[in-house]
């Protein structure tokens, strides 16, 4: 986003649809209907990234080696101990869905979080007019 | 109102508010995990904890652009490798109301018991000039860690800065609301005053064995 367009919406009330156009998806799957629901609601739309050093995100604490880039061998080295067994293997599109799956469910939780926020300062209102 | 202008080469300072500030979202219960071959895995994160804890864990996950305002103080904004932000909503829609107040009178009720009764919001008045089209609170759960030097190269991206009174006012909400401690209200009522204020508390409350 640029600070033209910055200047000229608000990027509190205005929503902003941005699409990974790196992904391809199909025009007719359930995943696409759930975004133009989305897209209605006027909600901004998250990108999907790859996100590398997700446990600095977590632990900030951790400290991370510094793994030599230059040259897939190395970096190949350095990982050949890292092999996650665990887990069933899933398509790109799949990826995106668990992605914005989690999306979804924070921003509901969000919701409900201030819902629930909003009926105790309600019953504190009403205490107080009693 | 309460803002001022920020040329774009000034430093990051606590106060400072950005739009585009990505609020990454996961679940550590559904993650896709890239493993060594370049392929997506769906797990836990239990699952994808591994015996090497140095080495990090690549996953698929949803980045939403925030508005945001900076919590971190000015010292460490200078030298932090991370800073740390606030996400900023729209007014109604954070404290969940379901029609705007219908007049001043009525708003300026609402923004003062919300000020006094929930430490959680701070109150952001709209400002045009500023691109703050809409009434706004920060949300101080929502805290939003962002690398400093990435930051500092796209301050194209902060759009105001609060002013001296409202930055003081700010950094008092903000540090109120980190070091509230919890303690249990009800714990001097007497047996009987307890009973009445567990009928009306909304949630849960467990009686002192001098209430029971």
């Amino acid at each position: 986003m640029t600070v033209g367009a910055a200047d000229s919406v608000s990027p509190v009330t205005t929503p902003i649809i941005v699409y990974d156009e790196n992904l391809s998806h199909d025009s007719a799957s359930r995943e696409d209907s759930s975004h133009t629901r989305v897209s209605k609601r006027g909600i901004l739309w998250p990108q999907i990234i790859i996100a590398s050093s997700i446990m600095a995100l977590t632990t900030p604490l951790v400290s991370f080696p510094d793994l030599p880039l230059s040259g897939l061998t190395n970096l190949r080295d350095q990982t050949e101990s890292w092999a996650i067994e665990k887990g069933r293997r899933i398509t790109l599109r799949e990826a995106r869905r668990i992605a914005l799956q989690a999306h979804y469910q924070f921003e509901d939780g969000l919701r409900r979080d201030r819902i629930q926020e909003a009926r105790l300062m309600q019953l504190s209102m009403n205490e107080d007019e009693a | 109102m309460i803002y001022e202008a920020v040329g774009s080469t000034e430093p990051i300072q606590q106060g400072d508010i950005f739009c585009n500030i990505p609020r990454v979202d996961f679940s550590l219960s559904a993650l896709a995990v890239i493993d060594e071959d370049d392929a997506p895995k769906a797990m836990t994160w239990r699952d994808a904890l591994t015996s090497n804890p140095n080495v990090p864990i690549s996953a698929v996950l949803a980045v939403k652009p925030v508005t945001a305002i900076v919590i971190t103080q000015n010292c460490d904004a200078t030298r932090g490798q991370t800073l740390s932000l606030c996400q900023i909503e729209d007014y109604l829609v954070a404290t969940n109301q379901t029609s705007p107040p219908r007049d001043a009178k009525a708003w300026q009720r609402l923004l003062m018991r919300m000020s006094r009764q929930n430490p959680r919001f701070f109150y952001l008045p709209m400002d045009a000039n500023f691109s703050l089209n809409a009434k706004s609170a920060v949300d101080f759960r929502v805290v939003l860690p962002v690398p400093r030097l990435d930051l500092e190269s796209m301050r194209d991206l902060r759009i105001a800065r609060l002013n001296k009174v409202a930055l003081e006012h700010f950094r008092e909400a903000l540090s109120h609301f980190f070091r509230r401690y919890a303690f249990n209200e009800w714990y001097p009522l007497t047996r009987e005053e307890f009973t009445a204020y567990a009928e009306q508390a909304g949630e849960e409350v467990t009686a002192f064995d001098w209430q029971k």
